[in-house]
C-alpha cells in the first residue's frame, strides 16, 4: 500500500510532491510546504477466507475478503462487504466490525442527528419579523424545543441554550397573544 | 432523554459556511468529524486503528497577503475620502465592508489536510488554517501512534517513494493531446481588455490628481465614463463565474471593489451632471457646483482611491501566475486566478 491520490500531489500545482519519511515537510515548486504521516496500518494486510470471487477485473471487493465480491457498502463506515460479511441491522446494512463495535456503544452507529434546538430557535425568532406568524409559530416552537429535550442529542458537547430561548420565546409570544385577546374582548365588552 | 457526559473532545480549528460548519473531535478511539447542516448533523468516524497517513500540505500566503493590504488600505482611503468630504452615510457603510474583509483576510484558509485510510482518502475540512491544523493533527497523530503497533522508518518510508501518477497526467503522454482552442489559452492568460481598464484608471487618476492640485478644470465626462468601465470589469467576472464559483474571501472583496467604484461613480455622475446644468438658472445649483469645484479633499480623495485601485488591479495580473499543469481555464481576473 502506498499514498493514494490526491495525497501523492500538491493541491495547487498539481504536482507529485517528493514526501519526506518521517514527517518532514518538503516544499513543493509552487511554495506549498508539505508533509505526510505515515502509519503502520498502510502495511496491514487483509484476511483471506472463503466465498463468492471476483469474476472479472475492476469489481468492487470486500474489504475483509479480498477475493471476494462487494454486494454492498457499510452504513456505519462505508467499508465494501461480501455477502459473507454483510449483515442487515434493521433496515441498514452492517459490517461484523460496526456491529462487535455496537454491542459495547450504540451511538457508535449513528450517522445523523436531527438538531431540534436549531429549528425550535429559528421558528420563534422567524416568526418575530411578521408578527401574525407567532400566532402558529410559537406553538411549534415550543413543540419542537419540548421535542429537543426528549430527543437523543448531539454526540459533542452541545448545551441547551437554543432550547431553553427558544421555549422561553415561545411562551412570551403565546402569552402576548392570549393578552392580545383578552384584551379585545375586555374592550370589546366595555 | 437525559445525555451522558460527551465524552468527544473538540480539535483546534473548524471551517464555517453559510448553511455548513464543520468541526473535528477526538474521541477514546476514533476521531470524529462533524458537519453540521441547518437542523442537523453529520458524523462521520476515522478510528485510531485504521489511519494510514495523514497529509498537510500548507499554501503559501505572500501574494494574497500583499493583496489584502492594499485592499484594505484603498478602503482606509476610501473611507476618509468619504467622511472628510461630509459623505458620512458611504463612509459607514465602506467601514463595516472594510472590517469584514479584513476579518475575512485574517481568518482566510491556508492549508488542506487529508487522512487515508483502507476505505479512502477524506479531507478533513476543518483543519484548514495552518496553526490549528498543526495542533490538531499532532493530537491525532499521538492518539494513531499509540493505537498501532510501531514499525521501523525504513518500513513506513516506503509508503512514500514512488507516489502513483494522476490518472490525467498518464494519459497525457501518448497520444499527445489535441491543442487547446484559441479562446481557451486566451482564457489563461491575463485579458488584454482588463489591463487597458486599469491603466485607463490609471490615467484618470493622473488627470484627476493634476486638477486637484493644480485646481485646473478636469474632464467631467472622463470619470463617470472610466468608472462604468471599472464597474463592468468588476462584475463581468462575477456573471461569467458565477458568484458560487468565487471564494468567500473574493466575494467580499469584489464587493468593497463595487461599493468604491459605485460610490464614486454616483458622485461623479452627479457631478456631470451638475456641470451640465451649471448654466442653468437654479441659484442652489450653482451653489452646489462652486462647493464641489473647491472641495480640494474629495479630489485629492478620489484621486488617491483611483490610482490605488488601478495599481492594484495592475499589481494583481503582475502577480497572477497559472499552474504549468492543469489549470482550470478560469479567466484571471481582477484578484487573480480563480483556481484555488
Amino acid at each position: 500500500m502506498k499514498l493514494q491520490p490526491p495525497l501523492t500531489h500538491c493541491h495547487v500545482c498539481l504536482a507529485t510532491i517528493p514526501y519526506a519519511p518521517g514527517g518532514d515537510p518538503v516544499e513543493c515548486r509552487c511554495g506549498v510546504m508539505a508533509r505526510a504521516l505515515v502509519y503502520p496500518a498502510i502495511f496491514r494486510l487483509r484476511s483471506e477466507s472463503a466465498g463468492e470471487t471476483i469474476q472479472t477485473e475492476g469489481e468492487a471487493a470486500c474489504f475483509a475478503h479480498e477475493d471476494k465480491r462487494a454486494v454492498a457498502a457499510c452504513d456505519s463506515c462505508g467499508r465494501f462487504v461480501c455477502a459473507l460479511c454483510r449483515i442487515e441491522w434493521g433496515s441498514r446494512v452492517l459490517c461484523p466490525a460496526c456491529v462487535n463495535a455496537a454491542e459495547k456503544r450504540t451511538d457508535l452507529l449513528v450517522r445523523s442527528r436531527t438538531m431540534y434546538d436549531t429549528m425550535a430557535l429559528i421558528t420563534a425568532i422567524g416568526s418575530l419579523i411578521i408578527f401574525t406568524l407567532s400566532l402558529f409559530a410559537a406553538p411549534v416552537a415550543i413543540y419542537l424545543a419540548i421535542r429537543a429535550f426528549k430527543a437523543p442529542r448531539s454526540l459533542v458537547p452541545r448545551t441547551m441554550v437554543r432550547a431553553w430561548f427558544a421555549l422561553g420565546l415561545g411562551l412570551v409570544e403565546v402569552g402576548g397573544w392570549v393578552w392580545l385577546l383578552v384584551f379585545l374582548v375586555m374592550k370589546a365588552r366595555s | 432523554m437525559p445525555q451522558a457526559r460527551s465524552e468527544y473532545k473538540r480539535l483546534p480549528g473548524g471551517r464555517s459556511r453559510l448553511f455548513r460548519r464543520d468541526r473535528l473531535y477526538l474521541g477514546p478511539d476514533h476521531v470524529l468529524l462533524v458537519r453540521s447542516l441547518s437542523f442537523s448533523e453529520e458524523y462521520r468516524r476515522f478510528y485510531y486503528s485504521d489511519i494510514q497517513a495523514l497529509v498537510l500540505q500548507e499554501r503559501p500566503m505572500g501574494n494574497r497577503r500583499l493583496a489584502d493590504w492594499v485592499a484594505i488600505g484603498v478602503a482606509v482611503a476610501a473611507i476618509v475620502a468619504l467622511f472628510v468630504t461630509g459623505h458620512p452615510v458611504w463612509g459607514a457603510l465602506l467601514s463595516v465592508v472594510a472590517v469584514a474583509y479584513a476579518w475575512v483576510a485574517v481568518r482566510r484558509e491556508d492549508c488542506k489536510a487529508w487522512v487515508q485510510t483502507a476505505v479512502g482518502t477524506a479531507e478533513l475540512p476543518s483543519l484548514c488554517r495552518v496553526r490549528s491544523a498543526r495542533k490538531a493533527i499532532a493530537l491525532i497523530d499521538d492518539r494513531a501512534r499509540v493505537a498501532q503497533t510501531p514499525l521501523p522508518p525504513e518500513e513506513l518510508s516506503r509508503a512514500l517513494e514512488t507516489p502513483p501518477p494522476l490518472p490525467f497526467q498518464v494519459a497525457v503522454s501518448p497520444p499527445s493531446p489535441p491543442a487547446l482552442p484559441v479562446a481557451a489559452e486566451a482564457l489563461r492568460r491575463p485579458s488584454r481588455l482588463y489591463v487597458t481598464g486599469f491603466l485607463t484608471l490609471l490615467a484618470l487618476g493622473a488627470v484627476k490628481m493634476y486638477t486637484a492640485l493644480a485646481a485646473a478644470r478636469s474632464f467631467p465626462w472622463a470619470l463617470p465614463i472610466g468608472c462604468l468601465v471599472f464597474l463592468a470589469l468588476t462584475i463581468v467576472p462575477l456573471l461569467r463565474q458565477g458568484v458560487k464559483n468565487i471564494r468567500g474571501s473574493r466575494v467580499v472583496a469584489v464587493l468593497t471593489s463595487i461599493v468604491i467604484t459605485g460610490s464614486i461613480g454616483t458622485y461623479a455622475l452627479s457631478w456631470a451632471t451638475s456641470e451640465n446644468s451649471r448654466n442653468a438658472q437654479d441659484a442652489n445649483t450653482r451653489k452646489i457646483y462652486a462647493m464641489l469645484e473647491t472641495a480640494a479633499p474629495l479630489h485629492v480623495g478620489l484621486a488617491v482611491v483611483l490610482l490605488v485601485l488601478a495599481i492594484w488591479g495592475l499589481l494583481a495580473f503582475l502577480m497572477a501566475e497559472e499552474p504549468s499543469t492543469g489549470g482550470s481555464g478560469a479567466p484571471l481576473t481582477l484578484f487573480g486566478s480563480d483556481r484555488l
